[in-house]
C-alpha cells in the first residue's frame, strides 16, 4: 500500500486528510510540525509527503529544503499545500524541491491524480 | 458624560465614563481588552464607571473628544467629576474588570497583549492617585459585563462562559 | 490625499473600496461554497464611517455570541482582516466540516472543531486577499489565525483599540454573506493601514 505522510499544524486538516486518503486506499501517517515531520520521514520512509506551506516556527519551504538535503528523505516526492494559492507560491515550492502543489480546500480527486502521476513516474 | 440618580441603570459606552450617586446603577458591557474602572465613595454614596481602551494618552496621535479613551485621562477626569458631585477623594475605593486577551492562536503574540498593558496602566494611575483597589477580575481570555450598584458599592461581573461573580 | 480622520473619501474612492471588498468576499464565498457544498451569496458591501462606540451596534449588537477569526496581512499593502460568524452559524459550519470525523471524547471534539474553524478562516481570508492581490497585481501575505469565541463587543474591542490610537472614528469595510439553502450569517471586515489606502487608490488609477 502507498504510504502518505501529511505534515500540517492544523488538527482538523490532519484528520480530514487522514480520512480522505485512507478512503482512497492509502496508508496515512501524520506530523503536526516540521521537526516531527522530518523525523517521521526518516524513520517511516513514506512514498510521498503532503507538506503545508504555512506553519508556525518552521514553514513548509524550510522543511522541504531540509527533507531534500537529507540522504534518507531526499528522494521522497513532496507535494506542497496551502490555502494561499498563487503562481509565486507554486514557484517557491518547486524551487525548494517540491514536485507538486495543491491548494486548500483540497480536492481529493485532484490530489489522487497528482499522487498517481508522481508515483507512476517514479516507477517508470 | 452625564449625572443621574435614583435606581436607573445607566449604560457606559466604550471610551466613556459616567458618575452618579445614591441608588443609581452603572453598567458597561463588552469588556474584552478594555478595562472597566469603578470608583466609589461609600461615605457619600457617589460612584463612577469608566470604560477605557488604551493605557496612556501620550501615545495618541490625534485629538480626541473622549478623555475616557485612556486610563490616565479617563480616571483623572472621573475623579474630578466625582469630587464635583460631592465625593471625598480620600474615601475613594476602586474595583476593576477586563483587560483580557480575547484571541488564541498556535503561537502567542505579544502584540495582542494590550489588555494586560491596560490593566497595568490602570493600576499605575490608581496608585498615583492613592486609591486602593478592593476588587478585581482581570486578564484571562473572556469578555465581561460589569454592573455597579453605587448604594452598596457592589460590583457584579458577568461573562458568557463563566456566569456571574461579585468582586 | 485622503485622510480617514477627515472622513474625506471621494465618491469614486468609496466606490473603489466597495468593489475591492465585494471581490474579496466573492472569492471567499466561492471557497466556502466548495467546502460545504451550498450556495453562498454576498450582500451589498457597506462602507461606513462611524464613531468607535457605535461599531458593535452596526455589526449586530455587542451581546451577540460570535466566533471570530482575526488575521494580520503584510506586503504591498498591510492591515488586518476579521471574519466572524454568529455562534449558530459556526456550529453549523463545524458540523459540515467534521461530518466524516469521529471523536474519542468531548475535549478532542472541541479541539478539532476549533481547528476546523481556524482552518476555515485561513482558507476564507486567503481567498479574500488573493482576490485583492490579483486585482491589484501585488503581493500580500497572511498571518496565522487568531481565534475568539465570545460576545461580539468583547471580541472586536481589540480592533477598536487599534483604531482608537489614531482616531475616534472607524472606517468599516464590511460585507455579509448568507445562503438561501441553510441558515448562516457571516461578516468580513478589512482594515487596511492608513498608508495602504493611498497605495490602493494609486494602483487603481485614482488620486
Amino acid at each position: 500500500m502507498v504510504k502518505v505522510l501529511v505534515i500540517d499544524d492544523s488538527r482538523f486538516f490532519q484528520q480530514e486528510m487522514d480520512f480522505q486518503l485512507r478512503h482512497a486506499g492509502y496508508e496515512v501517517i501524520v506530523a503536526d510540525n516540521a521537526y516531527k515531520g522530518v523525523e517521521l520521514a526518516k524513520k517511516e520512509r513514506p512514498d510521498i509527503i503532503i507538506l503545508d506551506l504555512v506553519m508556525p516556527e518552521v514553514d513548509g519551504l524550510v522543511a522541504c529544503l531540509n527533507l531534500k538535503s537529507n540522504s534518507r528523505t531526499k528522494d521522497i516526492p513532496v507535494i506542497m499545500c496551502t490555502s494561499y494559492s498563487n503562481t509565486e507560491n507554486a514557484e517557491k515550492a518547486i524551487e525548494s524541491g517540491a514536485v507538486g502543489f495543491i491548494s486548500k480546500p483540497v480536492d481529493i480527486n485532484l490530489l489522487k491524480v497528482k499522487i498517481q502521476r508522481i508515483l507512476g513516474a517514479e516507477h517508470g | 458624560m452625564t449625572t443621574k440618580e435614583d435606581g436607573k441603570t445607566l449604560p457606559v459606552e466604550i471610551a466613556d465614563f459616567k458618575v452618579a450617586k445614591n441608588s443609581a446603577v452603572l453598567e458597561t458591557t463588552s469588556l474584552g481588552s478594555c478595562v472597566g474602572i469603578v470608583l466609589y465613595d461609600p461615605v457619600n454614596k457617589i460612584g463612577g464607571l469608566a470604560h477605557i481602551l488604551l493605557p496612556d494618552s501620550s501615545i495618541s496621535k490625534a485629538q480626541t473628544s473622549s478623555p475616557a479613551k485612556f486610563a490616565d485621562t479617563g480616571i483623572r477626569a472621573m475623579i474630578e467629576e466625582m469630587i464635583k458631585l460631592g465625593g471625598q477623594k480620600n474615601c475613594f475605593r476602586a474595583k476593576i474588570a477586563g483587560g483580557a486577551n480575547m484571541f488564541e492562536s498556535v503561537l502567542p503574540d505579544p502584540c495582542m497583549a494590550i489588555g494586560e498593558r491596560n490593566v497595568e496602566a490602570v493600576k499605575k494611575v490608581l496608585a498615583e492617585e492613592k486609591i486602593p483597589i478592593v476588587g478585581e477580575d482581570t486578564g484571562k481570555n473572556y469578555g465581561r459585563t460589569l454592573i455597579f450598584y453605587i448604594e452598596t458599592g457592589k460590583v457584579i461581573v458577568k461573562s458568557a462562559q463563566y456566569g456571574t461573580k461579585e468582586i | 490625499m485622503t485622510e480617514i480622520n477627515n472622513e474625506a473619501f471621494s465618491l469614486i474612492e468609496l466606490d473603489t473600496l466597495r468593489e475591492i471588498i465585494n471581490m474579496g468576499t466573492a472569492y471567499s464565498a466561492t471557497s466556502l461554497s466548495k467546502l460545504i457544498d451550498k450556495t453562498i451569496l454576498v450582500n451589498v458591501p457597506r462602507v461606513d464611517i462611524a464613531p468607535i462606540k457605535k461599531v458593535p451596534e452596526l455589526l449586530g449588537g455587542s451581546n451577540l455570541s460570535i466566533v471570530g477569526l482575526y488575521f494580520k496581512f503584510y506586503g504591498n499593502i498591510d492591515g488586518k482582516i476579521f471574519i466572524f460568524f454568529e455562534k449558530e452559524t459556526a456550529e453549523l459550519l463545524v458540523k459540515y466540516l467534521t461530518a466524516n470525523m469521529t471523536f474519542s471524547n468531548v475535549s478532542e471534539q472541541k479541539e478539532i472543531e476549533k481547528s476546523a474553524l481556524m482552518e476555515l478562516g485561513n482558507i476564507l481570508a486567503n481567498s479574500y486577499l488573493n482576490a485583492i492581490a490579483e486585482m491589484m497585481d501585488i503581493k500580500i501575505l497572511l498571518s496565522i489565525p487568531y481565534y475568539s469565541s465570545d460576545m461580539l463587543g468583547a471580541v472586536i474591542d481589540f480592533m477598536l483599540i487599534e483604531i482608537a490610537k489614531f482616531t475616534d472614528y472607524a472606517l468599516l469595510l464590511n460585507t455579509v454573506i448568507e445562503s438561501p439553502e441553510i441558515k448562516i450569517a457571516g461578516n468580513f471586515i478589512i482594515f487596511p493601514e492608513r498608508e495602504s489606502f493611498e497605495k490602493i487608490f494609486k494602483n487603481v488609477g485614482i488620486e
